[in-house]
């Protein structure tokens, strides 16, 4: 973005930084910054809450037998009073582990943080659309939360809290749950799909309408792009999820039977629904990693993304056909061959433009002059992870294969490393690379470094002992487990251990940047850094683009 | 400004009508996909029929098992037979005996199901207790027939193939006096 202006003192008065006073500015913010960055240090917050929940699932599977969740364990004595130390409190952690890990960390973190950040910006436009609703977003969200966590302390039926996982398939959601838990968990999600709804409309209407002169669709950064995509998938399916667990909420409370065969109902069609929607949110979790990683590869290789073109419309392919292959999650229900034929085929194809994906990052690096920062390292740590996620995902596409290794750890291991690695990986180069824009301090380099380190090397070793655990048989979700599966669960857990030492690493260096207070530069990345965030400060101005930049360039992506 | 069109309030508002009409889809779902069950026999809804089979018998054996189980209804439902081996394309038939063992003449409603699912699609009935249903005084027993047949294509069907036996289960509970609100073809 040579040629735009680079963002010259404003227009007449000195409006740029007349802030709001401090409750005001976060608690009735309606500016896209200060959005961003409540979503930014919500979905920190909440990651790290999921994240003690995976430790204490770890803890629990390192070895046969249940030590954790029974009475009397060091965890009953410490965290009794939030989780029950019963079998029936294991499910209710990994139920609570995967639901905030989604709509708690990986979406506030991509779309809410990242998106409202840098969206705006990216587009030349001053705010978001609706910068009131933008608002209501994020305290929506933040009332889902609250439910979610209340549902813990609550009758579930077979014991505190609601245990069963984050799909809540009938009937353990309706007649195996009778306690008011799962209704709290139920409105949990409604607020949560009501505040990403919400904000889906934000952004369409932010980037059908808010873009800067010349800076037309195909001109578009895209990280734009990605956010683009990921709202409509999140517009066209969250609703179904409303749906269906409105659904559930009635046969549970109201008499009705959707899911009940007893009253002519059929509990596989929760799965069905389900599944739209699932489907669906797994690209939502994904897609805008795919815009941030484009951005990270193409900076810190110093050329342009290579094939810019098709990188947008394998995103929009990918949205697509996200929509049709649901019932690969469901190919052991009993489907027809024909049918399973169908959904292998159409999941297989989805690999195509992912491909065209990963090969255009790696087509970008080629012969690029590159600089492995902290983002870069982060950015092809997440090509590798999520590589080796989308081969297993390939792997599970078969049907044939599906029916021996559905619902075991390898099901666990391939969206692990596609979400808890590709997704986070995605989320922590996006943090590293706007790392000065949003917080205009600088930070530590070598910490960073070393928390890459120890991240990718953990995660690695939680998750890849999972692929031989699952093949060797080993179902998931459950508590406990044959001696036979005990030494790659013991190495899984350790390496657990190591991952959570890569985060005490990050909290380290978020708290050495904010003590120290190195002052930021506008661009710390140098030429490669080419979209319109750099050509403002950082921080950027309270309200930025007085002056909306006219893009005329064709370098900008 | 003409980049700014379309209005705001335009854009967010066909947004806001797409999402609602997300959620009408959803809960239209409910009632397509009863009926596409029905008309495929697709997740084990076995097929109904008024007149019997058409064209020759194939040449072969199945075996059908029968189920029953109640809930939530003091009757005991029990056929004649747990299991009949039939001619794949020709009509069978089979007698069940529900008794009401209450003190009150009682209404109850049968689910039914075929599986493996896969075959349930061939399996058609003309006549059941299941179609409708049954009020049965106190203490008193009724014999019901089932006539129905698997149909010859079934052993077409390469997904059939492995198949020796399919299993017809009913569960009988107590007639709910308000209509399902999820619609009522399955046990019709």
């Amino acid at each position: 973005m040579a040629n735009a202006p680079a963002h010259t003192a404003d227009t007449g008065h000195d409006a740029h930084d007349h802030k709001p006073p401090f409750f005001q500015r976060w608690f009735f913010s309606t500016n896209h910054k200060d959005i961003g960055t409540l979503y930014i240090l919500f979905a920190i917050m909440a990651g790290l809450i999921g994240g003690i929940f995976s430790g204490l699932i770890r803890w629990e599977l390192a070895e046969p037998g249940i030590q954790v969740f029974r009475q009397g364990s060091l965890m009953a004595q410490f965290l009794g009073w939030a989780i029950e130390p019963s079998q029936h409190g294991y499910y209710t952690v990994m139920t609570a582990h995967g639901l905030i890990m989604i709509f708690f960390m990986v979406m506030p973190a991509m779309i809410g943080g990242f998106g409202n950040w840098f969206v705006p910006l990216m587009i030349g436009a001053p705010d978001m659309a609706f910068p009131r609703m933008n608002n209501i977003s994020f305290w929506l969200l933040v009332a889902s939360f609250c439910l979610l966590v209340s549902s813990m302390f609550v009758d579930g039926g077979p014991g505190r809290g609601f245990g069963g996982g984050w799909t809540a398939y009938a009937p353990l959601s309706t007649t195996g749950h009778t306690g008011p838990a799962f209704d709290l968990a139920i409105f949990s999600l409604h607020l949560a799909g009501a505040s990403s709804i919400l904000g889906a409309i934000n952004f369409i209407t932010t980037i059908f309408n808010m873009r800067a002169p010349g800076m037309t669709l195909h001109r578009m950064p895209l990280f734009a792009w990605s956010v683009l995509i990921t709202a409509f998938l999140l517009l066209l399916s969250l609703p179904v999820l409303a749906g269906a667990i409105t659904m559930l909420l009635t046969d549970r409370n109201f008499g009705t039977s959707f899911f009940n065969p007893n009253g002519g109902g059929d509990p596989m069609m929760y799965q069905h629904l389900f599944w739209f929607f699932g489907h669906p949110e797994v690209y939502i979790l994904i897609l805008p990693g795919f815009g941030i990683i484009s951005h990270v590869v193409s900076t810190f290789s110093k050329k342009p993304i290579f094939g810019y073109l098709a990188m947008v419309y394998a995103m929009v392919a990918i949205g697509f056909i996200g929509f049709v292959v649901w019932a690969h999650h469901m190919f052991t229900v009993g489907m027809n061959v024909n049918l399973q034929a169908y959904f292998v085929a159409a999941t297989m194809v989805i690999a195509v433009p992912i491909g065209v994906k990963i090969f255009s990052w790696i087509a970008t690096m080629w012969g690029g002059s590159i600089d492995f920062k902290a983002p870069m390292l982060f950015a092809v740590g997440f090509i590798f992870l999520f590589t080796v996620g989308g081969v297993t995902g390939v792997v599970l596409s078969n049907a044939g294969l599906d029916y021996s290794i559905h619902a075991t750890y390898y099901v666990v291991a391939h969206f692990h490393y596609v979400l808890s690695l590709g997704a986070v990986f995605a989320i922590f180069a996006g943090f590293y690379y706007w790392f000065e824009k949003m917080w205009g301090v600088k930070y530590n380099e070598f910490l960073a470094v070393v928390h890459f380190w120890l991240m990718f090397v953990g995660v690695n070793i939680v998750f890849f002992p999972q692929h031989f655990l699952g093949l060797q048989g080993m179902p998931r979700r459950y508590v406990d487990y044959p001696v036979a599966f005990s030494f790659w669960n013991k190495v899984s857990s350790w390496g657990y251990v190591v991952t959570a030492v890569g985060v005490l690493v990050f909290l380290v260096m978020c708290a050495e940047a904010a003590i120290r207070r190195r002052k930021a530069v506008a661009n710390p990345w140098g030429e490669g850094a080419t979209t319109l965030e750099w050509t403002l400060p950082s921080p950027p101005p309270y309200h930025n683009f007085n002056d909306l930049p006219v893009i005329v360039a064709e370098e900008h992506h | 400004m003409s980049y700014r069109k379309p209005s705001h309030r335009l854009i967010a508002g066909i947004c806001a009508v797409v999402a609602v009409g997300m959620v009408g889809a959803a809960f239209a779902a409910v009632p397509f996909y009863r009926a596409f069950c029905q008309a495929t026999g697709f997740d084990g809804t076995p097929k109904r029929a008024e007149a019997g089979p058409k064209g020759p018998a194939a040449d072969r054996m199945i075996g059908v098992r029968f189920d029953t189980n109640v809930r939530g209804i003091p009757w005991t439902v029990t056929p004649e037979v747990n299991h009949q081996t039939v001619r794949v394309g020709r009509t069978q038939m089979v007698n069940f005996t529900i008794t009401n063992n209450g003190d009150t003449p009682m209404t109850g409603r049968a689910s039914y199901n075929v599986s493996p699912e896969t075959a349930a699609q061939y399996f058609t009935k003309l006549q059941c207790f299941c179609f409708s249903d049954q009020t049965i005084p106190a203490h008193t027993s009724k014999t019901f027939p089932v006539v129905y047949y698997v149909d010859s294509r079934f052993a077409a069907d390469p997904d059939t193939q492995p198949l020796t036996e399919l299993t017809l289960s009913y569960t009988m509970y107590q007639a709910p006096d308000v209509k399902p609100a999820s619609g009522t073809a399955k046990t019709r």
